[in-house]
């Protein structure tokens, strides 16, 4: 009797000698509630037609969020209009042909501005929408992920692959700056209209709540 | 009423060290023999997870005390065991057998490069399960006995006051718990040395040895990986300036791997081929590769950093390969990784660490615990897929007209990014059995992730790597390279995750002056 429960008392002993020794390590390394990363059901990955895709699956286009009922634009390694290094200077109805940044079409680049991208997104009813525009800065904050790993950009985990580390475009205008958000240090941040940043876009449309009961099943592929 | 009966202090202590140390030793050896392909398969209860190399490293102590107090005890005790013949014959086979055990392992822990290593560990696998056996049978025969003839081996007795035994007795656990002190605390300063003489000549990074020949080198045996069954002796040289430190690593592989997870058109469409990619276990469709990692203590299994099984680590997702995670408990270590083809076209390495285990990524398909890349903002390789399927894959980039042939005349199947266009059904008109490859090559790294120089080649059987790293990057995911330091070596032979490694590490010595 004696042989037969040793070992499995053993072995009970070192794997909590092993996870108390992980503990003292620090490893509390379930993201805090709080943060983004941590919500199991926040997010929803959907394709470019707005469908669901389970949570370690791909590859989806746009990033449903249930806590602030907004849907966020993927961007892409391809130099098309999704671009992740694609650059925009801030649209200012003054001066609508002033075209600052530089964005991929494709076939190379063109310069461009903010509201090219929005008139895009919406035209061609990208991931199921044609509501989106530059997002609010407050609901670009809602997108800094202070636990992301040391080094990376300060969104989500895996969500938004392709993130600049970076000063991205919000639509808060005051005394001629906008406000922007680092997705490198997720500071808060002010440019004028005429600078080249990143650009991240929104949409709040209405029929998005139908995301909201979607399950985020774990299947592996 | 009775006396109990009972035994010496020292066979009591002796005695239950004795049976600490065996269990600790076979469980967390067990785990040990995960990737081993002689192991027997174990339920996952007789098999601990996480850093049990550390266990293994704790019970190998505790023997060296058994063993140290045994023999002080042999020579003093006052009278010998009063145990029948029979039961002596299978206490005299538990001593051989243990004797042989502890011996087998400190040969493959010290690993010397001319050691039979993979039968050494053969053997002292199959010789802890004999042991099982003898142990049993020891237990069997003990057991039958009534309870107070074998209870008196765990209750100390009180001894005749004789100050001189006592003394030496003392004395002799003394002696014990300070050698077995010294060896934990100071293994590290029996490290082979690697050491790194004042740079003469110009070094090109091209993957010769010729700056190299009046260099001495110094050799580390390197056992496991792909298939559980390689041993390599893998050589080293250093060179340094005041900025600089250069390596050289040459290691025997008898082929050249340079194809990565390439694409295959079917009926059905792309797929990659791949045996074990979609469990992290690649092994045969990828390319060679050779990782160092640099830490600043010399524990066994890794420097603390791998914990084995398939949960190590709670809280976290399993493991895919169920084979563990390397991460640190605290600290990092450096990790620099040299890929034959992904980073083929650049005379440079990825540059990594092990961390401690990053945040639970509920999105990914695939956690690594603290094994990371170091930030990169740009550069590098891509994968061209669009998301990895272990069916069918729809590619990311699809080579240009005049790409082609440009690939048909390179070693290695990749491709430039700026040879390829994004891929749209319309142009994919090629036919069934088509070839396409995975990598597709960025230009150089921007960020920290591409702080290490390296070009390597290979030439009848043998793989040179030259490497050129700044002595201290001031990056917090790199350690600084002075002296002290210890370098761990890991081949990989067309595996993904499945490397060699060597027990102990080289420490580095940075010779100053000329
Ligand atoms: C009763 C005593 C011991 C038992 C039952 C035992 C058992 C085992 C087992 C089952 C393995 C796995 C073999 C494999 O990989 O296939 C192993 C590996 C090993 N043991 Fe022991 N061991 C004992 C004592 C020692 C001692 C005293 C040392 C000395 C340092 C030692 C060092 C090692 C080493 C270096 C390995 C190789 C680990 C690897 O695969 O990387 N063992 N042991
Ligand atoms: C847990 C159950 C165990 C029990 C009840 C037990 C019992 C005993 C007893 C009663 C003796 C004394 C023999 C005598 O004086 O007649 C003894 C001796 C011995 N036992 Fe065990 N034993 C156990 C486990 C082990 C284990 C796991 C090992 C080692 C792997 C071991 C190794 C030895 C050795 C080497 C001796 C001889 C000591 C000497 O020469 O002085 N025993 N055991
Ligand atoms: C006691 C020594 C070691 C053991 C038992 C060991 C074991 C393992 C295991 C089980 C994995 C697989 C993890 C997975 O499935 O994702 C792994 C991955 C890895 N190991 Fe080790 N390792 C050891 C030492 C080292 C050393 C010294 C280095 C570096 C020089 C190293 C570099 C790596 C790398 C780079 C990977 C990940 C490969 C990839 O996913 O691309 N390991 N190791």
């Amino acid at each position: 009797m004696k042989a037969l429960l040793l070992p499995a008392g053993l072995t009970q002993v070192l794997r909590a000698m092993t996870i108390s020794l992980a503990a003292l390590g620090g490893l509390g390394c379930d993201v805090n509630s709080h943060s983004v990363a941590g919500a199991s059901s926040r997010f929803t990955k959907l394709t470019h037609q707005g469908e669901a895709v389970a949570a370690k699956s791909g590859p989806w286009h746009c990033v449903y969020d249930q806590v602030q009922g907004l849907m966020w634009e993927v961007k892409s390694v391809q130099e098309n209009a999704h671009y992740y290094k694609s650059t925009y200077s801030w649209f200012l109805a003054e001066k609508p042909s002033q075209r600052l940044g530089s964005c991929g079409v494709g076939q190379g680049f063109v310069p461009c501005h903010s509201e090219d991208l929005v008139r895009l997104l919406n035209q061609i009813n990208y991931c199921g929408s044609q509501q989106w525009r530059v997002p609010t800065a407050q609901e670009l904050t809602s997108l800094v992920n202070d636990a992301a790993y040391p080094g990376k950009a300060k969104v989500p985990a895996g969500l938004f692959p392709h993130t600049v580390k970076g000063p991205y475009w919000s639509s808060d205008f005051h005394h001629s700056q906008i406000t922007t958000v680092h997705f490198g240090s997720g500071e808060i941040g002010r440019l004028g209209p005429n600078n080249a940043a990143w650009l991240r876009l929104v949409s709040s449309d209405d029929s998005l709540k139908q995301h909201a009961a979607i399950p985020t099943s774990d299947t592996l592929h | 009423m009775k006396k109990i009966r009972t035994s010496h202090v020292y066979i009591v202590v002796t005695h239950l060290l004795a049976i600490i140390a065996f269990f600790t030793s076979l469980l967390s050896g067990f785990r040990l023999a995960q990737d081993s392909d002689f192991a027997i398969a174990l339920p996952a209860l007789f098999m601990p997870q996480g850093d049990v190399y550390f266990w293994h490293g704790l019970s190998a102590l505790c023997w060296l005390l058994v063993v140290i107090l045994y023999l002080g005890f042999h020579f003093l005790r006052p009278q010998p065991l009063r145990i029948s013949p029979k039961r002596h014959r299978v206490i005299h086979l538990l001593y051989l057998l243990l004797a042989l055990s502890f011996c087998s392992g400190v040969l493959l822990y010290l690993a010397l490069p001319n050691l039979p290593y993979l039968f050494v560990q053969f053997c002292h696998y199959w010789l802890a399960l004999l042991l099982i056996v003898v142990v049993i049978w020891h237990l069997i025969q003990h057991l039958q006995l009534p309870i107070s003839q074998w209870l008196k081996v765990f209750i100390p007795g009180r001894q005749p006051s004789n100050q001189r035994r006592y003394l030496v007795l003392s004395a002799a656990a003394v002696v014990a718990i300070t050698v077995s002190y010294a060896v934990s605390i100071f293994y590290p300063k029996l490290s082979p040395k690697l050491v790194s003489k004042p740079k003469h000549v110009a070094i090109a990074l091209d993957g010769e040895a010729t700056e190299w020949q009046h260099i001495t080198g110094t050799d580390l045996l390197v056992a496991q990986g792909a298939k559980g069954a390689i041993k390599t002796v893998i050589s080293a040289k250093a060179m340094h300036d005041e900025s600089v430190i250069y390596f050289l690593f040459q290691w025997q592989d008898s082929s050249e791997n340079l194809t990565h997870l390439p694409l295959i058109k079917t009926a059905a469409g792309w797929q990659v081929q791949h045996n074990g990619f979609g469990q992290d276990d690649e092994i045969g469709n990828y390319e060679d590769k050779f990782a160092l990692m640099i830490s600043d203590n010399a524990r066994f299994g890794a420097a603390g950093s791998i914990h084995l099984g398939s949960q190590p680590l709670d809280n976290a997702p399993p493991s895919r390969s169920g084979r563990g995670y390397h991460y640190m408990q605290q600290g990092m270590a450096d990790m620099w990784q040299w890929k034959a083809s992904r980073l083929g076209h650049m005379a440079v390495l990825d540059d990594d660490h092990f961390g401690q285990p990053a945040p639970v990524c509920q999105h990914c398909p695939r956690y690594t615990a603290g094994y990371q890349a170091d930030p990169k903002d740009s550069g590098g390789y891509r994968m061209n897929w669009q998301w990895f399927s272990e069916s069918t894959v729809v590619p990311l980039r699809l080579p240009t007209a005049d790409a082609w042939q440009r690939l048909a005349q390179r070693k290695r199947f990749a491709i430039s990014w700026w040879d390829t266009e994004p891929y749209s059904e319309h142009l994919d008109n090629y036919p069934v059995g088509t070839q396409l490859p995975s990598v597709l090559w960025l230009d150089s790294f921007d960020g920290d992730r591409g702080d290490v120089r390296a070009k390597a080649q290979w030439h009848k059987g043998t793989w040179t790597l030259e490497i050129a790293r700044d002595r201290d990057t001031y990056s917090e995911f790199d350690m600084a390279l002075t002296s002290g330091v210890y370098l761990w070596p890991a081949t990989f032979d067309a595996s993904q995750t499945q490397h060699s490694y060597p027990q102990r590490p080289w420490q580095l010595v940075i010779q100053e002056g000329s």
